[in-house]
């Protein structure tokens, strides 16, 4: 029905919200579990699972989620506000002008970026 | 009789001031290093073809160097990309750099080009780095030893340094991130001595049917003014404030360069105009970290290699005397 909706090919009968409505009133009311028998109680699996077991298991798992979430985490990056070429100029300048520059062989990239 | 086995308190500190000592004088014999490496790129007679590699780009530079009657002659020929040839003559350097239709001549002075990369005076480094030997390596056919330029905190890089064992020559230099990786790299290829002291080459041979022109916006002026930075970044100090015409730009640029005697950063500061956009922000190029921002009516932008702290710390320093 969803499938249908979504292709605006859904035709809903005007009756059917009271037609579920009444289906609801007609089903019992149930205020407490069914009781369980004392044979069927879970203590077969007791030797395998105790307190602690469950303890390490609750902690693994969460572990687990919150090493999901870490790793999903999107880099967070320096804010870079500077346009690429606005800052160009300046860049160049300080390799002109430094006292101790490596970067003076590369100017010609600047220089022909710059034209 | 028994015998009385006593380990004095006297012994041990005898011991330890024995193995301070030691490591003082291991470190004192690494700065005597370091000086033989910053004098011998001055004073030997070389040449050479180096690589400087910073992330993508790499160039390949020829060099030349001659020392004679107490002065240096140094021609690099770059030989990736546009034709360029860098002249120095003692603190003097004359670049001619190929564009379009003719070669422009710009002028500089006072730079510490490779592989006369380390200052003279090596106090300054000595209060922002410490040094640890790595080892022996082979760099452009020559034995070099291996030293680490640590520094004493993250306001600089580190930076690895290859000296030629037998005449102290910086082979090699790379500047290291905090992580230990390669940022920048520079060094030799091939190098050999030289047993002339004959000056033929010290000639541009860069397009010579090109006419030669001075550029105009390398004419400077150095200037003192209100502006003052007074809580530099430790061991930083202020070592030039020139005014320079930046292309694009129509009010004239002060900037004012600082060192650690290694390291050096540039505050750019320029009057904001009607109509320009104020550029607010940092940026991060390999080694070069970026930092702009406006005080006063004016735009500031720090630039340097070293780390973006740095650049930061002194762009928010920033006063302007009243």
């Amino acid at each position: 029905m969803i499938r249908d909706v979504l292709r605006e090919e859904c035709w809903v009968q005007s009756d059917m919200t009271s037609r579920i409505m009444a289906q609801l009133a007609d089903e019992p009311t149930m205020v407490a579990p069914q009781a369980v028998a004392a044979s069927q109680k879970i203590s077969h699996i007791r030797p395998h699972f105790n307190k602690y077991t469950w303890s390490i298991a609750a902690s693994v798992a969460a572990a687990f989620f919150v090493g999901l979430f870490l790793i999903n985490q999107p880099e967070v990056a320096a804010p870079d506000l500077i346009a690429d070429n606005d800052t160009d100029q300046y860049v160049l300048a300080h390799h002109n002008y430094a006292p101790t520059s490596a970067t003076y062989y590369m100017q010609n990239v600047a220089y022909n970026a710059g034209e | 009789m028994s015998l009385k086995f006593v380990f004095p308190g006297h012994f041990l500190r005898v011991l330890l001031l024995a193995i301070i000592s030691q490591s003082a004088v291991a470190e004192e014999d690494l700065w005597a290093t370091m000086q033989k490496t910053a004098s011998a790129a001055r004073e030997l007679n070389y040449q050479g073809l180096f690589v400087y590699q910073n992330g993508a780009v790499i160039r390949s530079v020829q060099i030349t160097h001659i020392y004679e009657g107490g002065r240096e002659f140094t021609r690099n020929v770059v030989l990736d990309g546009r034709p360029r040839e860098v002249f120095s003559e003692g603190d003097d350097i004359v670049i001619f750099n190929a564009k379009n239709d003719k070669v422009v001549i710009e002028k500089r002075r006072g730079q510490n080009l490779f592989p006369a990369m380390l200052p003279t005076q090596l106090y300054p480094l000595k209060q922002n780095y410490k040094l640890k030997f790595v080892g022996q390596e082979r760099v452009a056919g020559r034995l070099a030893q291996v030293l680490d330029m640590i520094p004493n905190d993250n306001l600089r890089y580190q930076y690895r340094i290859w000296s030629d064992t037998e005449y102290g020559l910086l082979l090699k230099m790379s500047m290291l991130d905090m992580q230990g990786r390669t940022l920048e790299q520079i060094g030799f290829n091939q190098v050999a001595m030289l047993h002339t002291k004959d000056l033929d080459w010290f000639q541009p041979k860069i397009d010579a049917t090109k006419p030669y022109v001075m550029d105009d916006t390398t004419d400077l002026t150095h200037t003192e003014d209100n502006l003052v930075v007074p809580n530099l970044p430790a061991g930083y100090k202020k070592v030039d404030q020139i005014q320079l015409k930046v292309p694009g730009r129509t009010a004239p640029v002060r900037q004012l360069i600082f060192s650690d005697g290694l390291a050096s950063v540039s505050l750019f500061v320029e009057p904001m105009i009607k109509g320009m956009q104020p550029r607010v922000g940092k940026k991060s190029m390999g080694s070069t970290n970026v930092y702009a921002h406006v005080l006063n009516g004016y735009q500031l932008v720090v630039v340097g290699e070293v780390p973006a702290q740095t650049v930061e710390q002194i762009a928010q320093q920033v006063t302007f005397k009243k």
